[in-house]
């Protein structure tokens, strides 16, 4: 067992709460009771899961897994009859949620409206499930449904703490709609009936959990309030700023729902915070965010989940009392770090099934997390339901089908039936989401295709072709997007023909009624990918019109802005992007970046302060930095800026020359200078052109190209060609031991060299680097790879774990590439080069700074060697 | 600050403040709208019991 932290743990889950709507009330003293828990903690902001769906989610929080691991997929699940759909329930889930890991460690644990937590599990403690707060009757014949409640003997006890949207009165009501006060009639407004129902499941929830905290004893208590999600549902819409489209008098009588709910939530946190001891430490934590700015959805979806639209990516995570470091802030958290987190709090040990990470930076002392193979093998009364109370509910609704089709039960109604299949395939299509969320692309495209093929619903075929996108299947990718675009005129048409047959100025009547422009920011980031800017660039352009928060789209069009030297329009889409997400340190360094070379140098520095207050470990940042500080004649602090960069990455030729030259030309101080330069040339060794890519992507081509035009080569000629590569693989034996022996990297000065990408970050940082990186089809990519290893490719299936490998691999060499500031690099597509040698020869001559013979380039490239195309 | 060290008037209507007090709030709550229910109760039952009379009183004239 590790160290514990902590002795008892209070967890409050508030769906959907945001930083961009508490930030400012916070400001205006308006939720002083978070202020205080915030200083007195740590803080930051908390990443959701895709999709997000607050079942799915809130079961991620209390068991660190995703949805395909946990087995809670959507809102809906069938009944046990498979005759109808209910609410998702404790039993689907398929592993142990944090409460049933204390329970078997001899915890007790009290929580109260978890979704889903019905029905209520057998823990030692008690358990009020999300059932408990509904309420479709009047008061008088109020029923609480079965399960609502364990133990037995807390039902009646836990019934009387339920409040009935009939008791709350038009006091309670006016501060989130002052109008009810004197317009009698405007109380029976829809609006105002469900802010009353919203406000009485909040009272219900908190009045069971605080009478919880005063009357038994607890050691872990999870308290799960939904209000501020369906608060904001309801009215952010309504929320300040006005925008034109609303009714003035709807925006008048609404504005103030929003923030009405969240002052209510702090109200509520004092009352709880007045209930624990000074032993508990208090988790607060949100599943998603909510829009509230420029970025709220004008029009919702017309799609199941469609609302889940209005989800912002970020949600809250605050953490406060003992084991949690005061004053905090904390970034890169994910909704499945909590459970990890909490455990490593209480000194028990993470399952290594978990996919979250435990948050140590939040700890006050470091601590060294421990870890057991899964808790899921670990014997003991969990208080979860019995095994066989437990099931899939859609694998028990095959088996249920299968009995219909064998006559042994009666078959429901056709709509009925209809209407489960449905949903089934909507839960599988959530599953599919989670899967390439997870990046478990050969599941998710699995799943994708199947429900695709079946049902060609077109929002399926989007996702599908984005998986296509992310697994680097380009013209599968295109070929979709073709037949999507195809279906999709199609089926507006239709849509349009019906909608405006009922009204002519029907507002909804547009293309946009899915996701909007999401098929054109899959072709736009495709042709991205595809180093094809030119191609990318307009479409990218058209969605950033229709649809500004895409945050991919913001910080793609910025980098190709950044690359062409447009500094001004990268700025621009920079500050898109971050009014997006503030967190990035990548766009704060590309803002400051783009600053710095428009000599904006103040706000230069601001930026890539910021880039380095988010990842420390960025030498770029602090590079530009110093380059920044230099240009503002601020030179001592320029100095520190540069050593970080060589103390983060030793031997940095460039900041060692910009050391040298400040040293020499601002400080005087010659020996500082000499050091610098004696360094630079005892270590310094030069330039080394670097032609990289994963095996068979066209590096060998490359490095024929390079030779032919004049560049020196380093190759030993040891691997001879063969029918895989007739022209020879120039390759240096000596780099395939890169990792363990770079002494010989110092004989590649001034020449070209291949290095497979996985090993491209043992480089020692004493060169300059020029990486041309070759890329490729990556169905072609492994076709060729398994040809060339004798294995049989069959051509409709590839081996998707190399596709997720190789994927990672490039992940990690791209963060390697971007952190570096004595590595440049071009991107050079294998096919690019096929269809047109001559002005890729002339991109990699200007990107190489050479004057090599474009035409000597060009005429090694073979078209007929071009094999392994992907369809 | 302990539950004791507060005082809230609790009106029939509550507020916002009172929900926010959780089941120690919704509990007094509760108790007062009974109370004043039960008062008025007992003064409609008054208050027709003796419309009941004058009534009677002017029907007997």
């Amino acid at each position: 067992m590790g160290k514990k932290l902590t002795n008892k743990v209070l967890v409050i889950g508030w769906d959907a709460a945001d930083w961009k709507v508490i930030t400012p009330l916070i400001q205006q003293g308006k939720m002083p009771t978070l202020k205080k828990f915030m200083e007195e903690g740590t803080h930051g902001n908390i990443k959701t899961l895709d999709p997000p769906l607050s079942p799915m989610l809130w079961t991620s929080i209390a068991t660190g897994m995703r949805a395909d691991k946990h087995g809670i997929t959507g809102f809906i699940e069938p009944t046990p009859d498979g005759q109808a759909l209910r609410p998702v329930t404790t039993t689907s889930r398929k592993v142990k949620a944090i409460w049933n890991i204390l329970n078997q460690e001899g915890y007790k644990s009290n929580v109260v409206g978890w979704w889903p937590s019905n029905p209520a599990e057998p823990i030692n403690g008690v358990m009020v499930s999300n059932l408990f707060q509904g309420a479709n009757k009047g008061m008088d014949e109020w029923d609480m449904p079965a399960g609502t409640v364990h133990p037995e003997s807390k039902i009646e006890d836990m019934k009387k703490w339920r409040v009935h949207p009939h008791e709350i009165s038009v006091s309670m009501v006016a501060p989130f709609i002052p109008k009810v006060i004197k317009d009698k009639e405007f109380r029976k407004e829809k609006r105002v009936a469900s802010c009353v129902k919203i406000l009485a499941h909040a009272a219900s929830i908190h009045s069971a959990s605080t009478n919880l905290m005063r009357t038994t004893e607890w050691d872990f208590m999870a308290v799960y309030h939904d209000a501020i999600d369906h608060f904001s549902h309801l009215a952010m819409k309504f929320h300040p700023p006005y925008r034109n489209f609303l009714k003035e008098e709807d925006y008048e009588s609404y504005k103030g729902i929003v923030e009405a709910g969240y002052r209510f939530h702090d109200m509520m946190l004092e009352r709880t915070l007045e209930l624990i001891d000074d032993d508990t430490t208090v988790v607060l934590v949100s599943d998603h965010g909510f829009h509230s700015d420029h970025l709220r959805p004008i029009v919702i979806p017309k799609e199941p989940s469609g609302p889940a639209y209005e989800h912002s990516p970020y949600g809250i995570f605050v953490a406060r009392g003992p084991g949690i470091r005061k004053g905090g802030v904390i970034s890169g958290a994910s909704v499945i770090d909590v459970t990890p987190t909490l455990l490593t709090l209480l000194g028990l040990p993470v399952g290594n099934d978990m996919e979250g990470k435990v948050l140590t930076a939040c700890f006050d002392e470091p601590v060294e997390p421990e870890f057991i193979e899964t808790w899921e093998k670990v014997d003991g009364k969990d208080g979860m339901h019995s095994s066989e109370f437990r099931e899939d509910p859609w694998a028990a609704q095959e088996a249920l089908q299968q009995l219909v089709d064998l006559g042994y039960i009666e078959a429901p109604g056709d709509d009925k039936m209809e209407q489960v299949e449905k949903s089934k395939r909507e839960s599988l299509y959530y599953l599919a989401r989670n899967y390439i969320d997870g990046k478990k692309f050969d599941e998710g495209i699995k799943l994708l295709k199947e429900i695709f093929d079946e049902s060609k619903v077109i929002r399926y075929g989007k996702r599908l072709a984005s998986a296509y996108l992310k697994t680097g299947q380009y013209r599968k990718c295109e070929k979709l997007i073709v037949e999507l675009k195809e279906a999709q005129e199609l089926r507006f048409e239709e849509y349009k023909k019906t909608r405006l047959e009922k009204d002519p100025n029907d507002p909804f009547a547009n293309k946009d009624m899915e996701e909007p422009m999401y098929l054109e920011y899959i072709e736009g980031l495709m042709y991205l990918a595809m180093n094809k800017q030119e191609k990318a660039l307009p479409i990218l352009n058209k969605i950033l019109e229709k649809v500004p928060h895409n945050f991919d789209v913001c910080s793609s069009i910025a980098q190709i802005h950044l690359a062409r030297k447009n500094y001004d329009l990268a700025a621009r889409h920079f500050i898109m992007a971050l009014a997006i997400d503030e967190m990035s340190p990548i766009i704060h360094h590309g803002l400051g970046l783009s600053f710095l070379r428009q000599k904006k140098y103040d706000d230069a520095v601001d930026e890539f302060f910021r880039a380095i207050e988010l990842n420390f470990y960025y030498p770029k940042a602090h590079y530009h930095l110093g380059e920044a500080f230099f240009h503002q004649g601020n030179h001592q602090e320029s100095i520190e800026a540069f050593k970080v960069v060589v103390r983060l990455s030793p031997g940095t030729t460039k900041a060692h020359e910009w050391l040298e030259k400040i040293y020499r030309d601002h400080i005087n101080d010659a020996s500082k200078a000499e050091e610098h330069r004696n360094f630079i040339q005892k270590n310094i060794v030069g330039e080394i052109v670097v032609v990289s890519g994963l095996p068979r992507s066209g590096t060998s081509m490359m490095m024929q190209m390079l030779d032919n035009g004049g560049m020196p080569v380093m190759t030993d000629k040891l691997r001879q060609a063969d029918d895989n590569n007739p022209k020879g693989y120039h390759e240096f034996d000596k780099v395939k031991r890169l990792h363990l022996d770079q002494s010989w990297v110092k004989d590649a000065s001034g020449k070209a060299i291949k290095i497979v990408t996985p090993l491209l970050n043992y480089l020692p940082p004493n060169y300059r680097y020029k990486v041309i990186m070759m890329e490729r089809e990556m169905s072609e990519i492994i076709t060729s790879q398994q040809k060339m290893l004798g294995k049989s490719v069959r051509p409709d299936t590839l081996p998707m774990p190399l596709f997720t490998a190789f994927r990672k691999q490039q992940e990690k060499i791209d963060a390697w590439i971007e952190s570096q500031p004595q590595v440049e690099i071009l991107k050079v597509h294998y096919k690019d080069i096929i269809d047109d040698p001559i002005s890729q020869a002339e991109r990699i001559n200007n990107f190489l700074g050479k004057e090599l013979s474009i035409e000597e380039m060009a005429s090694v490239v073979d078209p007929a060697l071009y094999r392994n195309k992907s369809e | 600050m302990s539950d004791q060290d507060k005082e809230y008037k609790i009106t029939e209507e509550g507020s916002l403040g009172l929900l926010a007090l959780g089941d120690v709030g919704v509990e007094k709550w509760r108790e007062v709208r009974a109370k004043s229910e039960a008062e008025r109760k007992a003064q409609k039952d008054n208050s027709k019991n003796s419309t009941a009379t004058t009534d009677g009183e002017e029907t007997n004239k």
